[in-house]
């Protein structure tokens, strides 16, 4: 409670409420969105290292990043029960979103590599990583 | 409807706290602040808000000048050693709850969010005040700041 005779500045109340809203709104639900959405890149990754029997770095490397991000947001979602339904709409639309990845593929340039997302309705996408799999497959 | 709407009403009303501005109630802690902006704190001196608010306010009494007080609350708290531990400069005093509630206008007995700050002007006029369930934009070191450099303002 201010008193009106104290007017402080509007763009420092305008300031303060967008911060409000962004700690108590949307980081929420952009945490539970991060950790869905990392544990199944984690999943998909350590398929990929099964099946080609590669080097088990990345699954290292996105099981503990996951694992971090998962207790961070509890540990987060645990300084007050608002904040549930709200990480969980995070949780939720992570899901949603990643039942429409096909793949995840590694595109390199140069030396740096770059995720990319093959997604279920890209035709191309999904039928190049079909042949490349029936190469794969024991004859 | 009606009767849930009235529940809803008194139960408002039995919550309800003054408004501000009004006048300070008159704590023989705050006699030396007579005549000077001054910011009172009730704190609880184990929660987290109430100690990154304690080097706010240890800031604010150097760069602003203003009468600073903290005020704790809790059982049996260990005053001189959070004064130490955050190099509090200004007072730290022990109070009972009682006499936070009767400073803030909360109820006794109704839960409160901490810290409980209230900025008092010259004359002994609180301007600004925590909500009973606290207030975080009070905290905020810059808003704090701009209360305090209206005040000031003869």
């Amino acid at each position: 409670m201010i008193s009106p005779a104290v007017a402080v500045p509007v763009w420092m109340m305008a300031w303060f409420q967008l911060r409000e809203i962004f700690w108590l709104y949307l980081f929420p639900v952009v945490a539970g969105y991060i950790v869905v959405s990392m544990y199944m890149l984690h999943m998909r990754i350590l398929q990929t290292t099964l099946a080609r029997g590669s080097k088990p770095l990345g699954v290292f490397l996105t099981g503990s990043l996951s694992t971090m991000a998962n207790l961070f947001g509890w540990r987060m979602m645990l300084r007050t029960w608002q904040l549930i339904p709200l990480y969980a709409l995070g949780v939720g639309l992570a899901y949603a979103v990643m039942s429409r990845v096909y793949a995840v593929r590694l595109r390199r340039v140069g030396w740096l590599r770059f995720p990319r997302i093959i997604w279920r309705g890209d035709v191309t996408g999904v039928a190049q990583i079909r042949h490349e799999a029936s190469q794969l497959l024991p004859q | 409807m009606r009767l849930a709407g009235l529940l809803m009403l008194a139960g408002g009303l039995t919550l309800a706290q003054p408004t501000v501005p009004r006048p300070a109630p008159r704590i023989n802690f705050l006699e030396d602040c007579r005549g000077k902006v001054t910011v009172m704190a009730f704190i609880v001196t184990s929660c987290p808000h109430c100690q990154a608010f304690s080097k706010v306010l240890e800031d604010l009494s150097h760069s602003k000048s203003v009468c600073a007080r903290e005020a704790a609350f809790n059982e049996d708290p260990d005053i001189a050693s959070f004064a130490r531990s955050f190099r509090l400069t200004f007072p730290v005093l022990k109070i009972e709850r009682g006499v936070m509630n009767d400073f803030m206008g909360v109820p006794r007995g109704s839960r409160v969010g901490t810290p409980q700050i209230a900025v008092i002007d010259r004359n002994g006029i609180i301007q600004a005040q925590s909500a009973r369930e606290g207030s975080p934009i009070l905290i905020q070191p810059e808003i704090l700041g701009a209360i305090v450099d209206k005040l000031r303002r003869p």
